[in-house]
C-alpha cells in the first residue's frame, strides 16, 4: 500500500531564479557564478518540498520554461517558436516548430543527474521522477512544416520521446511522466494514440506515469489501461465528477490524485484532501496526493502553503 | 458640447507606448525609496509630455498618454479598487513575470483612478481629441485570482460596476473619448455571453464615445457577440495576423466604428508605407470609410521607443497618402464646451 504526496509537471519558478536566469542570459553573470547560485536555488527548494512531507519530485522543478522547452531546443529537426496560449490558461509557450525529421537528442539528462546529485549530496529522502510530454499532445500543440501526415509525425515524436524516457529511467528516474492534458480535450483518435504509445512503451515497460489535467479522462480508462502504466494521473478538481468514476474502474494502476487546484490561490483544508486520499487509498493500492497540474500558474508563497496540507492530509492519514 | 470632425480615418494609438529610459531609472530609484514622490510625479508627467511630442510630431489625430504611470494594465487598476492583494508575482512566459492580484473581499471604488491622468493628458495636448483606455470588467476578472465571489461571473459584474463609476468620473471631466481594453475576451469562448452583459452594465448611461479593444483570438466565433455591445468603435489587430480574417468587418453592425489595426507591435520590422497601404485598402472595400479609424495593432510599450515611433510615423504617412486619392467625410466626435 502506498499513500505518498507529490508533485507533478514541476513547481513555480521564484521571482529570484528568474531574475538570475535573465541576468545569466544577459551576460551580467559567468557561468560558475550562476551555477552556484542555481544549485542553491535548488537546495533551498528541494529541502522546503522534502519537509513538507511530499516524496516524489519532478526533476524540472523551476528549471524549464514550458512543456516542450528542452525538446523543442535539443531534438533534431525541432525549433522554438513564438509565444502561444498554454491551454487557457495566462500562461505562455514557446511553439515548437517542426522543420525538419525530428530525431532524438538527449534534452533532460543533465537536468536529472543535477538534481539527483543534489539529492544524494545532501542526503534527501525525496524521490525524483522524470517528466516529458507525451506525443499526442506534443503532435498537437506543434506548428508542422515538414511532415506530410499527422501519423509520420506523431510516430517521430513519439520515437524520440520514448529515447529520451528509455535514458531517463536508465538514469534512476522513480517514474517517468509523461503530459497528456490534450486527452481532455474533444475526440481523440486512439488507433494514432495506441501506434505512438506502442513507440515508447517498446522503450518503456514500466515506471509509466501518465498525467492529465484540465479535465476528464473518465471516457478514455479502458484504452489508458491498454499502456499498463503504473501510475494515471487525473484532475479531480476540474472534473470532479471523475473521481467516483475512477472508484467504480477496475483498474490495476494507481492513481495521481490531483486534488490541489493549481490554478487558484484559494487552499484547500487538509481535512477535504485527507477525506478524498482515503476514499481513494480504500481502492487504490497506490495513491499519490498532487496538486491538479504543474503549479506554475500560482505564486511561490501559495504553492508552499498547498502542498504544506497535501503533506499533512497524508501524514494524518497514515497515523 | 459641440461636434469636432475629424479627418477622414482618423490614426490614432491604442494606449500604451515604451516608457523613456530615463523614466524606468527614475522609477527604480523610486521604489528603493531614493527618489521623493514629488519628483517621482513630475517625472510621470514630463514622461507624459514627451511620449505625447512622439505622437503628435507622427502626426497622430487622437493621442494617448501612453499609460506611462501604469507597470501593467491589471495590476494598475487592481492597486487602486478597494479588496484586491498581492501575492509573489508569476511566470506569464520565460521570465516574465506579472504580479496578479487576487480578490480576498467585497471590492470597493475607492474614488477616480484615471482623471488626473486624463487632466494632465488634455492640458499637454495640442491635439483637439484625446483617448484614453481602461482595462474592462472581463479582463480584470480573468487576470485576478478570485478568492471571495462565487464565480468570476460574479466577480466580472461586480467590477463592472465599479469601471463605470470611473467612466462617469471621466464623462464628468470631459473625457470625450474612452477605450475599453478587453484582451482576455478572446480567451474562454464559452463566457463571452455574461463577458458582453458585464460590458454593456460597464458602459451603461455613459454619453461619451467609447470604443473596445480585442486582441489575438478567432475573431469568426467572437463577432457574433460582440455585434450585441453597445460601444460605437470596435479597435481590433489585423497586421499582426497578415490581415487573415478581414472579412469579418463586414459582419460588424453598421451603426458602430473600426479601429483598424495596421501595425505589427510585436515585430521589430518596421512596416513599409505600401504594406501600410495595401492593408487599409483590403478594408477600403468591407466597411465604409467614414466609419474608419487607422491604429496600430495594439499597444505599442513592448518596442524599443525609436521603432515604435517610426511605426507610428509610417502609419501616419500611409494614411495621409490614401487620404489624396478616398472620397468622404471623417467621423464626428461630441466634445464637452471645457475641452
Amino acid at each position: 500500500m502506498v499513500v505518498e504526496a507529490a508533485l507533478v509537471g514541476g513547481f513555480p519558478r521564484p521571482f529570484s531564479v528568474g531574475r538570475l536566469m535573465s541576468r545569466y542570459r544577459d551576460g551580467k553573470l559567468n557561468t560558475e557564478a550562476y551555477e552556484k547560485r542555481l544549485e542553491a536555488e535548488l537546495i533551498n527548494t528541494l529541502k522546503k518540498i522534502e519537509r513538507l512531507n511530499v516524496s516524489l519530485v519532478p526533476f524540472n522543478l523551476f528549471l524549464w520554461d514550458d512543456l516542450f522547452e528542452p525538446f523543442a531546443t535539443h531534438f533534431e529537426g525541432v525549433e522554438r517558436g513564438g509565444l502561444y496560449r498554454f491551454f487557457d490558461n495566462n500562461f505562455y509557450y514557446r511553439i515548437p516548430v517542426v522543420k525538419g525529421k525530428i530525431k532524438h537528442n538527449e534534452a533532460t539528462l543533465t537536468m536529472l543527474k543535477i538534481v539527483r546529485r543534489i539529492v544524494r549530496r545532501n542526503r534527501m529522502r525525496v524521490k525524483i521522477k522524470a517528466v516529458i510530454p507525451g506525443p499526442y499532445t506534443f503532435a498537437n500543440m506543434c506548428e508542422n512544416k515538414y511532415y506530410q501526415s499527422k501519423e509520420e509525425l506523431i510516430i517521430d515524436i513519439a520515437e524520440a520521446l520514448g529515447r529520451e524516457a528509455e535514458v531517463l529511467k536508465d538514469s534512476g528516474a522513480s517514474f517517468i511522466e509523461i503530459h497528456e492534458p490534450l486527452l481532455v480535450l474533444g475526440k481523440v483518435d486512439m488507433e494514432l494514440f495506441e501506434k505512438a504509445y506502442g513507440r515508447i512503451l517498446s522503450k518503456l515497460s514500466r515506471r509509466l506515469w501518465l498525467q492529465t489535467y484540465f479535465g476528464s479522462v473518465s471516457h478514455l480508462l479502458e484504452e489508458l489501461s491498454k499502456l499498463k502504466p503504473d501510475v494515471i494521473g487525473v484532475d479531480v478538481v476540474e472534473a470532479p465528477e471523475q473521481f467516483e468514476k475512477i472508484l467504480d474502474f477496475e483498474a490495476e494502476w494507481g492513481v495521481g490524485l490531483g486534488a490541489v487546484d493549481s490554478r487558484s490561490t484559494k487552499v484547500e483544508s487538509v481535512r477535504q484532501l485527507r477525506m478524498l486520499v482515503k476514499k481513494a487509498a480504500d481502492k487504490f493500492e497506490k495513491v499519490y496526493l498532487t496538486p491538479n497540474a504543474m503549479m506554475d500558474f500560482i505564486p511561490v508563497s501559495i504553492a508552499y502553503t498547498k502542498i504544506r496540507k497535501m503533506g499533512l492530509a497524508v501524514r494524518r492519514l497514515l497515523k | 458640447m459641440s461636434d469636432f470632425r475629424l479627418p477622414v480615418m482618423p490614426t490614432t494609438v491604442i494606449g500604451s507606448y515604451p516608457r523613456p529610459a530615463w523614466l524606468k531609472r527614475m522609477i527604480r530609484l523610486w521604489k528603493l525609496g531614493k527618489v521623493e514622490d514629488e519628483q517621482m510625479k513630475e517625472a510621470f508627467d514630463d514622461a507624459v509630455v514627451s511620449v505625447l511630442r512622439d505622437q503628435e510630431i507622427a502626426g497622430i489625430d487622437i493621442p494617448s498618454d501612453g499609460e506611462q504611470r501604469r507597470d501593467e494594465m491589471v495590476e494598475y487598476f487592481a492597486e487602486r479598487i478597494g479588496g484586491f492583494r498581492f501575492y509573489d508575482p508569476i511566470r506569464v512566459w520565460g521570465n516574465a513575470y506579472f504580479r496578479k492580484p487576487a480578490v480576498y473581499k467585497q471590492l470597493e471604488y475607492k474614488g477616480s483612478i484615471t482623471v488626473d491622468e486624463y487632466r494632465f493628458l488634455r492640458s499637454v495636448s495640442t491635439k483637439p481629441v484625446v483617448k484614453m483606455t481602461i482595462t474592462g470588467p472581463y479582463t480584470i476578472a480573468d487576470w485576478s485570482f478570485n478568492e471571495y465571489y462565487s464565480s468570476k461571473e460574479e466577480l466580472a459584474f461586480e467590477l463592472s460596476k465599479i469601471i463605470n463609476k470611473e467612466l462617469k468620473a471621466l464623462e464628468e471631466a470631459g473625457a470625450p473619448y474612452v477605450q475599453i481594453d478587453e484582451p482576455a475576451l478572446t480567451t474562454h469562448l464559452e463566457e463571452l455571453d455574461w463577458a458582453v452583459e458585464a460590458i454593456n452594465k460597464t458602459i451603461e448611461g455613459v454619453g461619451i464615445k467609447i470604443s473596445i479593444h480585442v486582441c489575438y483570438g478567432d475573431y469568426s466565433m467572437i463577432i457574433p457577440y460582440l455585434e450585441r455591445l453597445k460601444v460605437s468603435q470596435f479597435a481590433l489587430e489585423f497586421a499582426n495576423r497578415g490581415f487573415k480574417d478581414i472579412e469579418v468587418v463586414k459582419r460588424l453592425p453598421e451603426d458602430k466604428e473600426l479601429g483598424f489595426g495596421v501595425i505589427d507591435v510585436h515585430n521589430r520590422r518596421v512596416e513599409t508605407v505600401d504594406e501600410v497601404i495595401s492593408g487599409i485598402r483590403r478594408v477600403l472595400g468591407l466597411v465604409s470609410v467614414e466609419r474608419l479609424y487607422i491604429n496600430p495593432d495594439c499597444g505599442l510599450k513592448l518596442l524599443p521607443r525609436r521603432i515604435a515611433r517610426e511605426k507610428m510615423r509610417i502609419m501616419v504617412e500611409a494614411v495621409r497618402k490614401l487620404r489624396k486619392e478616398v472620397r468622404g467625410d471623417g467621423p464626428v466626435i461630441k466634445l464637452p464646451q471645457q475641452s
